[in-house]
């Protein structure tokens, strides 16, 4: 049988690609919705960092060192940093309606000082680049560091998109899809955190059954609502059918049904078993990864959806 | 679990008989002169009429005639949410071609066209010829300053560079 191996877990980005190619199957998303994805991979994944480092404070004996913390906070952050600089690029260039080559300097700055979408965005900029610093600056420093400046800047980053987009045009839209993105995110982020981060069997058998409590949590979030969103987007049941965007629900919630299978499979035998010391350290990071990437194809059909009309 | 999927399905059949139609983005409601609309005059302007008030950056409208050349003067004006351009008089009869592009509240930018046909001919004078595609928006190209694809491309080295000196494993 093949050893899992930590970088498997990039093969998360092939899936929110995948994901987004679905979405273009289905419906008509903008171009910058393949560098939303992974955006939003990285992102979760920082929040999730964050998470796991805030679960495990208070422990005697941490199972993952500050170093190791705060290096993969730092270079996800790098990663969706870019990510997240190419993706102004391509929503100013598409808000002006100049293509992207031929955008000007002076553009960008009207756009990002203008419109209201652009300030945002700018905005969210500015909590990526933060939050990055911040870690990498923890890592260089060494010391045990409270995770909450990066809980806090990297959920703003990645709500701030969400709130001004589809739903901010609904009653208590924003609110909702706030809560629907930082679900999400702490649902992939977290354990694509703890895969990249434990190394033995006493390390997840301490981290998992906690990472799964907050899943539960989560999953309970997402679906209500994403459910609402839906409900209230759509007009009735044929533009499920009729329109990419309810094509693009109806993915959405129907592979959200078989990530709960899985889920509810890993919560009867993984989790109980992991949490009694009875599954080694390969295993349960092969079966994070297997989760991991599932979930990804759900964010790729996310980041098309949250850009096509 | 089977208590959680059946208060969603629930829920989502509530919601579904409750919530009226949401309109994803901005649409033209209505325009002067109408789309279709046959006219024996020049109006003093076009003007294009949306569900909801329109962000007044980036909005683009143009009056393109049968021969080709572009027929409206200067930059568009938003107000609230209409969106109109002066002419200065129409040319040959034929079809004339109204071309938008604007963003919607929530970011999105919204394009289409609507077209109206002129059945007297006017003595307007065109503008220059229109460039291929229809949304050949204010042209003051060069004013933009420099691309910023370059500043993007440096950013991201930039940042990998001193990241990769940040997290470099200290020599032991």
């Amino acid at each position: 049988m093949l050893v899992a191996r930590r970088r498997w877990l990039l093969v998360a980005a092939v899936g929110a690609l995948t994901g987004v190619a679905a979405g273009w199957l289905l419906a008509a998303p903008d171009p910058s919705s393949w560098v939303r994805a992974l955006s939003l991979c990285a992102g979760s994944t920082v929040l999730g960092a964050a998470a796991v480092a805030a679960m495990m404070r208070g422990d005697r004996r941490p199972d993952v060192s500050p170093t190791d913390l705060w290096r993969l906070v730092a270079a996800l952050g790098g990663l969706w940093l870019s990510a997240d600089t190419v993706q102004i690029v391509l929503e100013a260039s598409a808000s002006v309606g100049e293509p992207v080559g031929a955008l000007g300097a002076r553009r960008l700055v009207d756009y990002l000082g203008g419109v209201g979408t652009g300030r945002i965005t700018a905005v969210a900029w500015l909590c990526v680049a933060a939050c990055t610093t911040f870690a990498a600056v923890a890592h260089r420093s060494g010391t045990d560091r409270s995770a909450a400046p990066v809980l806090v800047t990297a959920g703003l980053a990645l709500i701030a998109r969400p709130v001004t987009g589809h739903m901010s045009q609904q009653p208590l839209g924003s609110l909702l899809d706030a809560a629907h993105v930082v679900a999400a995110a702490l649902w992939f982020g977290t354990l694509a955190a703890l895969a990249a981060l434990l190394r033995s069997r006493g390390a997840w058998a301490r981290q998992l059954p906690r990472y799964s409590t907050l899943a539960l949590r989560c999953v309970a979030v997402v679906a209500v609502t994403g459910v609402v969103d839906a409900a209230v987007r759509l007009g009735s049941m044929s533009d499920l059918v009729t329109t990419g965007y309810g094509r693009l629900v109806l993915t959405k919630a129907v592979l959200l049904a078989a990530l709960l299978g899985l889920a509810l499979w890993w919560r009867r035998g993984w989790v109980p078993a992991a949490g009694a010391h009875r599954v080694r350290a390969e295993v349960s990071l092969r079966n994070a990864v297997i989760e991991v990437c599932a979930m990804s194809v759900v964010f790729g059909v996310a980041a098309a959806l949250a850009t096509s009309a | 679990m089977t208590r959680l999927i059946t208060v969603v399905t629930a829920l989502f059949v509530a919601l579904m008989m409750s919530a009226g139609p949401a309109a994803a983005h901005s649409a033209v409601i209505g325009s002067s002169p109408d789309d279709g609309e046959r006219i024996a005059q020049a109006p003093d302007r076009v003007s294009l009429t949306f569900n909801e008030a329109l962000q007044p950056q980036f909005a683009a409208l143009t009056v393109v005639g049968p021969d080709g050349n572009l027929w409206s003067v200067g930059d568009p004006v938003v107000e609230g949410p209409t969106i109109s351009v002066g002419l200065d008089g129409l040319g040959p009869v034929g079809e004339y071609t109204v071309a938008y592009r604007v963003t919607s509240a929530d970011g999105h930018p919204v394009s289409g066209t609507r077209v109206f046909t002129l059945t007297e001919e006017g003595t307007g004078t065109p503008g220059a010829p229109a460039a291929g595609s229809g949304d050949a928006a204010a042209d003051d190209a060069g004013n933009d300053g420099p691309a910023v694809w370059w500043f993007v491309v440096a950013g991201v080295v930039v940042v990998a560079a001193a990241l990769w000196f940040a997290l470099r494993k200290p020599k032991a």
